[in-house]
């Protein structure tokens, strides 16, 4: 059998519902047996009981709901908006990069054949050239990669600025990222410069060109 | 011991997730019912700090309305109650710090109009009425941590954990907290109903 000073200090883990069930049973005995102990444990577990289920105090009034509502209604209807334009931002974003991607990688392959265009005021003309002679899988594929790429990009990057303050900052700069990864490449080629990148596809070029006694003089390709 | 079980109105917490959740997409209906749900503990629990009717009706009310402005923060693995009780408890001990005042015996003549008497406030007998206005004062004569602990452990029934959330700080305080405000009403109580034991019912006579 515990003492009365062991007993008064499992008190608070009794209390707690904290003790285990061997003490809680040597804990009973004891203060069935011993006054003192058992009037500071009954006094203690009303009180708990009071406080717990004594409904005392302060109550809300009838309109009470409705203030709070009211009080929420328009800083949370204001929240619920923007989460709807921001999901749909990104959605949109999106979607406008995933048809960027998809001009750029897919829709070059199967292009119609004359790719004469304008690209940034530029005409472009591969039309002089023979195609079957040159190569044409390697001129269409290059010309026609860069023209619809930029232009893929371009209307990438446009729909992404109609978004405004909406739009993904982060698909905004990979469409631009990617418009200047073109613009690396792509503009130097038209411009006559020798672009690094894409050295062995021009060497194959200038070769098949130089088989057909085509290159060093009109090469038919002509940039206004 | 905490005698006490979850009251039928409250909400389980599977429904009281799907609530917020719809509430975070801006159904005001599930606000409401997590309103209804939880106002009347919010109320009972301020007004232990507060003794203004109308300051504990605008606490409870920002509450609520930090709560909802929130929501997106809130993690579904927390009950709700615990958070509205948290941000209640700053917000009460802000206005106790700005008042520089302890809360005092509630005036509750300001609010009898919107008391609503439960049955077993009816079916109270003399001593039981006595016992339950002595341990009310008691109550109040604790620190607001005391009363914050008391309140949350045996009202609402959170654990010394839960508790430590929503006060911000360890387990082991709380239970030191929980030990000393026992303590104190004790002290407060014992000599007072010395005298009413037997007639309180609180003692077995053959014990």
């Amino acid at each position: 059998m515990i003492e009365c000073g062991q007993a008064n200090h499992l008190f608070d883990a009794y209390l707690n519902g904290e003790l285990s069930p061997s003490l809680t049973a040597e804990l009973h005995a004891h203060v069935i047996s011993c006054r003192p102990c058992g009037q500071e444990l009954s006094l203690l577990e009303a009180c708990g009981d009071v406080i717990a289920t004594d409904r005392i105090g302060p109550r809300p009034g009838e309109d009470f709901t409705g203030q709070v509502l009211a009080a929420s209604r328009s800083e949370w209807t204001e929240r619920v908006r923007l989460d709807r334009w921001r999901t749909f931002s990104l959605w949109a974003g999106a979607g406008v990069a995933a048809a960027a991607a998809l001009m750029l990688f897919i829709l070059p392959l199967s292009a119609p054949g004359n790719p004469d265009t304008l690209v940034q005021g530029m005409r472009v003309s591969v039309g002089e050239i023979d195609a079957e002679k040159v190569g044409e899988p390697l001129v269409r594929r290059m010309m026609l990669q860069t023209i619809l790429a930029k232009e893929a990009l371009r209307r990438g990057a446009g729909a992404v600025g109609e978004l405004g303050e909406f739009c993904v900052s982060e698909v905004y700069s990979a469409l631009q990222r990617g418009l200047s990864e073109v613009d690396s490449w792509g503009l130097p080629y038209f411009q006559g410069a020798d672009p690094s990148f894409a050295e062995t596809p021009l060497q194959d070029l200038l070769r098949i060109l130089e088989d057909h006694q085509l290159a060093g003089g009109d090469d038919g390709l002509e940039f206004m | 011991m905490r005698g006490m079980s979850d009251p039928p109105g409250r909400l389980g917490h599977d429904e009281e997730r799907v609530l917020i959740e719809r509430a975070k997409r801006g159904c005001e209906d599930a606000a409401r019912r997590l309103v209804d749900a939880h106002k009347d503990r919010l109320f009972a629990f301020v007004g232990r700090f507060i003794r203004d009717y109308h300051e504990v009706e605008d606490i409870c009310q920002e509450a609520f309305r930090r709560a909802f402005a929130n929501l997106d923060r809130f993690s579904a693995e927390y009950r709700f109650s615990t958070w509205l009780f948290t941000i209640g408890y700053r917000l009460c001990l802000n206005l106790l710090r700005r008042k520089q005042a302890v809360s005092g015996e509630l005036d509750f003549a300001t609010v009898a109009s919107s008391q609503v008497e439960g049955p077993d406030e009816v079916a109270d007998s003399e001593e039981a009425a006595r016992l339950k206005i002595l341990v009310w004062q008691a109550v109040e004569g604790l620190t607001e941590t005391q009363k914050a602990s008391v309140m949350l452990f045996y009202r609402e029934g959170l654990s010394c954990q839960e508790i430590g959330g929503v006060l911000h700080m360890p387990t082991a305080t709380v239970k030191s907290h929980l030990h000393r405000a026992r303590q104190r009403l004790k002290e407060k109580l014992e000599p007072v109903l010395a005298e009413d034991w037997s007639r309180l019912g609180l003692l077995s006579d053959s014990a």
